[in-house]
């Protein structure tokens, strides 16, 4: 009897031998089985260029099909459900020594899952612009907004914004990569996410904000990266992205 | 347990196509002869976005199929309850017209393998798929249908025919089967059967929808291995044994399965168009 743990097995580890007992029509059973051994790489494999449009540009198609089936037998699926498949290829890749001369290579992979993870979040209605004005001045720096879960942020040393633009928006590449780095906000209005580049202390006041903390607390973690921040000019942004989807205070009424 | 004369055909006898995402406008614009579709259920598991708002909008226009890939019913573990309970959520509020699933196995320890594995057909795994099925339609609070897979093999342990086996199982779990006329052929070209006789003992009165999908011919070997890859236009072969099959069963729901090199809404329509032909010029004789 063949057992399914055997054929795994070997369906999974090329170093394995066919598993005995199988019959042919007349094929071979090396070659038969072969079939069984590449229809699973080939299906995740075409799912994780889809994933990583990007990252397979910059490795170029060929090379990166060989690279996404030594991702596929490190970190296999554990789920049917592969919409989000891919989600060490960062890990993967800081790992993988053929890469290492491209070290934002795993933030670009980061990135393209942060734009997945937005693309398949949550729906959520945003506040209206004018809910902020309805807040009493003084309970404004005490009040907490609520960010759409279709809102990712990413922090890298790298330009991985002018590079992602200059592969999906025509830009042009970066000219320089060192001491470029950008923070990203990636976005969802509708059901397209748009990676936006944050302004110095964006990073921090967004990803203090998902973690519940108030406007002022925020606040003062984006000053202490960078003294200038425009508190309005962010909330500004956010507002018109869509990005709040509800406004907590004591002094309001819970708006739904 | 199931009576020929009673198992109700769960969808529309006519054309229906594969959903895919790009063709959603085209779809609504030009339905020609589509009048349902069939969508992969793992595909709307998510929380939101683009994917479930436009199966939310299709869903009010056309009957839809929930077709299953990952619940590996033909497995040697328990089904995964995760993706049970997944499954019964997206029932709650898609309402199907139909849930289908494959004579295959696709996990293993928690891995999933990302294919439609064969199984021996024995007595221990008609035992076993039973159970699964039982399990599934008790959880959906449907009856489902069963496809007939596609195979590269056999193992030597098999002691009855798919068909036995399908038949066998039908009759424990009263479910109905979903008749793969690509795979019948696939199948047989691949371990030296018949497709017109496999065609000819299917039980037509449990065939509660039909596939028909395209294969390609990989002949680089000493014998022409034909490999199941939805990938282009149904073969010439395929759409023969699939008039014969109508000959004998009369009209059926019937899918047009395009799942990779996905072309044009004008091809795709064709492709249904051809298909709504022969049930249509049967539905005139029969009338």
């Amino acid at each position: 009897m063949v057992g399914q743990a055997p054929f795994a097995k070997a369906l999974l580890d090329p170093g394995e031998p066919t598993p005995d007992r199988l019959s042919l029509g007349g094929g071979s059973a090396d070659q038969r089985f072969s079939i069984y051994r590449n229809n699973g790489i080939a299906g995740l494999s075409d799912i994780l260029m889809a994933h990583f449009p990007v990252l397979t540009e910059l490795l170029g198609e060929e090379y990166c099909r060989s690279l996404v089936v030594c991702y596929i037998r490190q970190y296999p699926p554990h789920s049917p459900i592969l919409t989000q498949y891919g989600r060490d290829m960062p890990a993967f890749l800081a790992a993988f020594p053929p890469v290492s001369r491209y070290p934002y290579l795993p933030d670009i992979a980061a990135m393209e899952l942060a734009l997945l993870a937005s693309y398949h979040a949550k729906d959520s209605r945003p506040v209206e612009a004018e809910i902020l004005s309805s807040i009493p001045d003084n309970a404004v720096s005490d009040a907490r907004l609520v960010i759409a879960p279709s809102v990712q942020t990413i922090n890298s040393l790298w330009p991985i914004h002018q590079i992602w633009m200059s592969h999906r928006r025509n830009h042009p590449m970066p000219t320089s990569l060192k001491d470029n780095g950008e923070n990203i906000l990636i976005v969802r209005r509708e059901f397209d996410p748009e990676p936006l580049k944050l302004v110095e202390g964006g990073f921090e006041f967004v990803t203090a904000l998902q973690k519940r903390q108030t406007i002022s607390e925020a606040y003062e973690q984006a000053r202490a990266i960078h003294q200038g921040f425009d508190l309005t000019e962010m909330l500004r942004q956010l507002l018109a992205y869509n990005a709040i989807i509800d406004v907590q205070h004591l002094d309001l009424k819970k708006t739904r | 347990m199931s009576n020929p004369r009673t198992f109700r055909v769960p969808l529309p006898k006519a054309p229906g196509v594969g959903f895919k995402s790009q063709h959603f406008q085209d779809i609504i614009d030009q339905p020609g002869d589509v009048k349902w579709l069939e969508i992969h259920a793992e595909n709307y598991m998510s929380d939101g976005g683009r994917p479930l708002a436009q199966l939310r909008y299709l869903q009010e226009i056309f009957p839809i199929s929930c077709h299953g890939l990952g619940l590996s019913i033909g497995g040697e573990e328990k089904l995964d309850s995760d993706h049970l309970a997944r499954l019964k959520s997206l029932h709650a509020w898609l309402k199907p017209a139909s849930f289908s699933e494959h004579l295959a196995w696709s996990s293993h320890e928690g891995q999933y393998l990302a294919d439609l594995l064969p199984l021996p057909y024995t007595n221990s795994t008609l035992k076993r798929v039973s159970r699964h099925i039982d399990q599934v339609q008790e959880t959906l609070n449907t009856i489902m249908l069963l496809e007939n897979p596609s195979t590269y093999l056999d193992f030597d342990e098999t002691t009855m025919s798919e068909i036995e086996f399908l038949t066998e199982l039908a009759r424990r779990t009263g479910c109905g089967l979903l008749l793969d006329i690509n795979n019948v052929y696939v199948s047989c070209v691949n371990r030296g059967g018949n497709a017109e006789d496999y065609i000819c003992q299917f039980p037509h009165h449990l065939i509660g929808e039909i596939h028909l999908g395209g294969h390609e011919v990989d002949g680089g070997h000493a014998d022409v291995t034909l490999i199941d890859n939805h990938a282009s236009e149904v073969s010439e072969t395929v759409w023969q044994l699939f008039q014969r099959v109508i000959e004998m069963a009369g009209p059926l729901p019937t899918l047009i399965e395009w799942d990779n090199d996905i072309p044009n809404w004008s091809v795709l329509s064709e492709e249904a168009r051809r298909a709504g032909t022969i049930l249509g010029r049967l539905e005139e004789v029969t009338v």
